[in-house]
């Protein structure tokens, strides 16, 4: 199990026939991903790494019953791939792009709540359910970062979460579904929506948090737990806490502005609810360990 | 980017939303002509992108032609927030009965453009949300459905106007909320939004910021060396880099926003201070001689730790930049490195075959890097 994408997940690649499409189509497959179809407009009839293409995603779900997409779609087009996708009744969205306009992705949040979809990302390393799936760039392959396990990790970082993983699996334990939201100001997906995945899933026995300055995602991950509404142990280790004010610290979501979400504000939230904050990332693997007992 | 003063009276102007008659002076002739065909008094506000104009005395009342001379002749090329000053908006002064405050912004918790209004304007927003926050009126907007006319009227009625005040007022709101949109703006604000006696609603002010991911279709605007508070930042933006100045001595070079956020709280946990931020990840990763460059060019650095932990980065791509990066400037200082990823132990080979020593852990570099920042 594990919680987004599965083995048996009917997957459309869009932007398939690009460098990064084909490069990481590869790697996907190898990850057991069930890759169906992909979609580049213009290229229909050609085959990536044994994948057929299509010329429109109508057609790719027609013919392959496509469930969820992976796009590596230049930040331009992005809007424009993602409305062709839930036009086309795809529910599951993961969008890797860095660089996507600020509204666009407003448009593109509105119409998937409408349609009640979910888009991970943008500016994310993507989704990996280990063992099953994985949708993006997660480096499932490095055997020393992660392997399917118990623990669920949700993040607004990529290297910083290989460094994280790594002492999940030096403590012992593997992962279950690894969720990068991206490092934007307006996620597709937000902590909370992801903890009640968690929550739903019988393997995830415990999930561990990354967070970074700026921005509300982990308070209202406090907020949740407060509700009652995720009931699983959970560590946080929150990257940035010496960072300064009013800078974009590599991500644009990444900023602390008019003294709000700072590091400090988010652990103190964070603890009240009786979530493990770890000071440093080889702190998080023995603390997951000894929540688990 | 953010945009200056006068830009966005320009952009307002554009778009129907009065503004008070200015001229752009940039000397001292500049100055006089402006005075010669406006009249008095003026109000002289210097043109920066950082706030704050009014406490550090750069905005000013001018009741004679040399005060405003003074005033341009004074400011420009002095520095403020990073920034040499280098015009100054001469406008006429306003006959304020009232000032108001409206702006258009993203509430990124809901992702959601929002509204935001109050009857009484003229004090930054944060000020106002602490002392009066019952008095700022949010009006969420759905996206595809825009501003309402009914959703302004409740706006306007919840601020306390009527009649040709709310009529007024109405106009200026649905078309900052067209600006917003159709500029991929982050911010436009107007505060204060000021009533004149005479009964006239003019932009006091306008501050505008366009989101930098929406700059390949917004081609009016280009983004220089004065958004950024130092030239290293610049230089690095430029190069897709992501860099910020710090005040200590041990240069830094991460993949991740978040790793080298990691990096720079390990370094201040161990006792030692960071010289900088520096981001090569995602897709620059290629560009470590550039990276390196930048990071060198901080006098202050002693030390150089390197921590990548790579995904769509090779370690070994990593590693072979930056081994030829470093054979070619020769950076005569110590430099620790934990290059970690795909293909890691062949990165590790590159890099101790140019004498550098390799940790397999982020926190023992960090440590080994605080200690030789201290010898």
């Amino acid at each position: 199990m594990g919680i987004f994408v599965f083995k048996d997940t009917r997957v459309l690649v869009q932007g398939i026939t690009g460098s990064e499409g084909t490069f990481w189509t590869e790697w996907m497959l190898k990850a057991g991903t069930r890759i169906e179809a992909g979609v580049t407009p213009g290229k229909a009839g050609e085959r990536v790494h044994g994948v057929p293409v299509y010329g429109s995603v109508k057609k790719a779900v027609k013919e392959k019953g496509c469930e969820a997409s992976v796009l590596f779609v230049p930040p331009a087009f992005c809007k424009d791939a993602v409305f062709e996708a839930l036009d086309a009744g795809i529910r599951k969205l993961v969008l890797l792009a860095d660089g996507v306009p600020i509204q666009d992705m407003l448009e593109m949040k509105a119409f998937a709540s409408e349609v009640g979809a979910m888009i991970v990302g943008p500016n994310t390393s993507g989704v990996a359910t280990l063992g099953e799936a994985m949708l993006g760039f997660v480096p499932f392959w490095l055997g020393h970062v992660y392997r399917p396990g118990s623990v669920g990790i949700m993040t607004r970082s990529g290297s910083l979460t290989n460094e994280i993983a790594s002492h999940i699996v030096k403590a012992g334990l593997g992962q279950t579904t690894v969720v990068g939201l991206g490092g934007d100001p307006v996620p597709g997906t937000r902590f909370v929506d992801v903890m009640r995945l968690f929550q739903a899933d019988p393997k995830t026995e415990a999930v561990v948090l990354v967070g970074e300055p700026g921005g509300t995602m982990e308070e209202e991950a406090a907020e949740l737990i407060a509700k009652g509404e995720f009931t699983k142990p959970m560590v946080a280790f929150l990257a940035g806490r010496t960072a300064p004010p009013e800078k974009k610290m590599g991500h644009a979501g990444a900023i602390i502005s008019g003294g709000k979400g700072t590091i400090q504000g988010k652990t103190e939230a964070l603890e009240s609810v009786g979530v493990k904050v770890a000071m440093k990332p080889s702190e998080v693997g023995s603390m997951v360990k000894a929540l688990l007992g | 980017m953010k945009l200056y003063e006068y830009q966005g009276k320009e952009l307002f102007k554009r778009a129907g939303i009065p503004v008070p008659q200015g001229i752009l002076a940039k000397d001292e002739d500049g100055a006089r002509a402006a005075v010669a065909q406006m009249g008095l008094p003026v109000v002289a506000k210097a043109q920066v992108l950082a706030g704050k104009r009014g406490k550090a005395g750069l905005i000013r009342f001018c009741h004679s032609q040399d005060e405003a001379v003074e005033c341009v002749t004074q400011w420009i090329g002095r520095r403020h927030g990073g920034e040499t000053i280098t015009s100054v908006l001469l406008e006429k002064s306003l006959d304020i009965q009232k000032e108001m405050y409206l702006s258009v912004t993203i509430d990124p918790a809901a992702g959601m453009p929002v509204l935001v209004a109050c009857g009484e304007g003229g004090m930054e927003i944060e000020e106002i949300a602490s002392q009066k926050p019952e008095a700022i009126v949010r009006q969420p907007v759905n996206i595809f459905r825009g501003l309402r006319p009914y959703q302004i009227r409740d706006t306007v009625s919840e601020m306390g106007l009527s009649g040709e005040q709310a009529r007024s007022v109405s106009q200026v709101m649905a078309s900052l909320y067209g600006l917003f949109r159709s500029l991929d703006a982050e911010l436009v604000e107007i505060n204060p939004l000021v009533l004149e006696r005479d009964g006239k609603l003019v932009a006091g002010d306008a501050k505008v910021r366009i989101d930098d991911n929406s700059l390949f279709r917004q081609k009016e605007f280009k983004r220089g060396p004065e958004q950024f508070e130092d030239e290293l930042e610049y230089e690095a933006a430029e190069n897709g880099l992501s860099y910020v100045k710090l005040d200590g001595n041990i240069g830094v070079l991460c993949t991740g926003a978040g790793l080298t956020m990691t990096t720079l709280d390990l370094i201040h946990m161990n006792g030692g201070r960071a010289a900088n931020f520096m981001e090569f990840g995602g897709a620059t990763y290629t560009r470590s001689a550039t990276a390196l460059r930048i990071a060198l060019k901080n006098p202050q650095v002693k030390v150089l730790l390197i921590v990548t932990f790579g995904l769509v980065a090779r370690a070994d791509v990593i590693a072979e930049g930056l081994v030829k990066a470093i054979q070619e400037l020769k950076p005569e200082l110590p430099i620790v490195a934990a290059v970690r990823g795909t293909n890691e132990e062949r990165a590790r080979e590159l890099i101790r075959s140019i004498g550098i020593p390799t940790y397999d852990d982020t926190e023992e570099a960090v440590r080994r890097a605080v200690e030789l920042a201290k010898e």
